[in-house]
């Protein structure tokens, strides 16, 4: 018991490092589910649960977060039926996306979207 | 005294009923290749042991990882809007000879998992267990990474992913 403290609480230390890639996580879980995650949150799930989360981390030590624009659609059935669409783009990529025309960001959303102003199925 | 024999007896059949560490023993591998990227599926049952900094741990059960890598290759400028079509439309990739590809220091870029079973996580992203179903999509990026990256999965369970990297030339704005 007490080792298992230990572990755990070493890991929640962990879990305040600071991430050094963008992480983006979508998960589920039926069971149990116990964890404590360096680049992450930590969890115990005695039944169902779906997580999701990111992480942007500083371009190095006294810079600005990375530069990041992301559209996504997540569409989920059920236990472990998950449709999804990710558009992600960094860098200088995303500061010049971000600068352009309203109407090709909007292009873009409803792409991902699959065509429409609404998530939909593919 | 009973108990635990018959628990340690079906933990050690479902062992040998197939074991595997990382891409050797009881396991199938294949290859994929589009435009941009390689596509690993992994998929392994009983008990199967990953030293992958991605997914490392031990699973008694069943589990399955799609990788996604990218080439070595980028483009001088990027059509947005094309790109956005293209995310409903990523081709299929097409399957390859595992032998052809070195991707030994290599890190993916996303991946997605679904594990069955007990599975002890001791890796980046997860250190603990789970019991029961359990699956993770995940998509990670460099600081450095200047480009796009379309993911989708759709209801049959297949990833399908491509990267589009941009030179360090610079972008030309759309």
């Amino acid at each position: 018991m007490k080792t298992f403290i230990s572990v755990m609480c070493t890991g929640l230390l962990l879990a305040g490092c600071q991430a050094s890639h963008l992480v983006y996580v979508h998960e589920t879980s039926v069971g149990m589910d116990v964890a404590v995650s360096t680049e992450g949150t930590g969890r115990m799930v005695f039944g169902y649960d779906r997580d999701t989360y990111s992480i942007v981390p500083r371009k190095g030590d006294g810079k600005d977060a990375m530069a990041l624009v992301s559209m996504s659609c997540i569409r989920a059935h059920g236990l472990d039926d998950v449709d999804f669409r990710h558009f992600v783009t960094s860098g200088k990529a995303a500061v010049n996306l971000a600068k352009s025309k309203s109407e090709t960001l909007k292009g873009i959303k409803q792409a991902v979207q699959g065509g429409g102003e609404k998530c939909s199925a593919q | 005294m009973v108990k635990s024999r018959v628990l340690i007896a079906t933990i050690l059949f479902s062992i040998a009923g197939g074991c595997s560490i990382n891409n050797v023993g009881f396991v199938s591998e294949r290859y994929f290749e589009n435009e941009t990227s390689y596509l690993v599926t992994r998929e392994a049952w009983g008990g199967s042991l990953s030293t992958k900094n991605y997914n490392g741990g031990l699973a008694l059960g069943h589990r399955k990882i799609t990788l996604a890598y990218p080439k070595d290759s980028s483009s001088d400028s990027v059509d947005y809007q094309d790109l956005a079509r293209q995310v409903v439309q990523i081709p299929t990739a097409t399957e390859i000879d595992g032998k052809s590809v070195k991707l030994e220091g290599v890190d993916p870029y996303a991946w997605l998992e679904n594990n069955q079973g007990l599975v002890f996580n001791a890796n980046r992203f997860k250190f603990g267990f789970s019991l029961g179903l359990d699956s993770r999509n995940v998509l990670v990026l460099p600081p450095d990474f200047d480009g796009v990256v379309l993911m989708n999965q759709g209801m049959d369970g297949n990833l399908k992913a491509t990267i589009r990297k941009i030179n360090s030339r610079g972008v030309s704005p759309q």
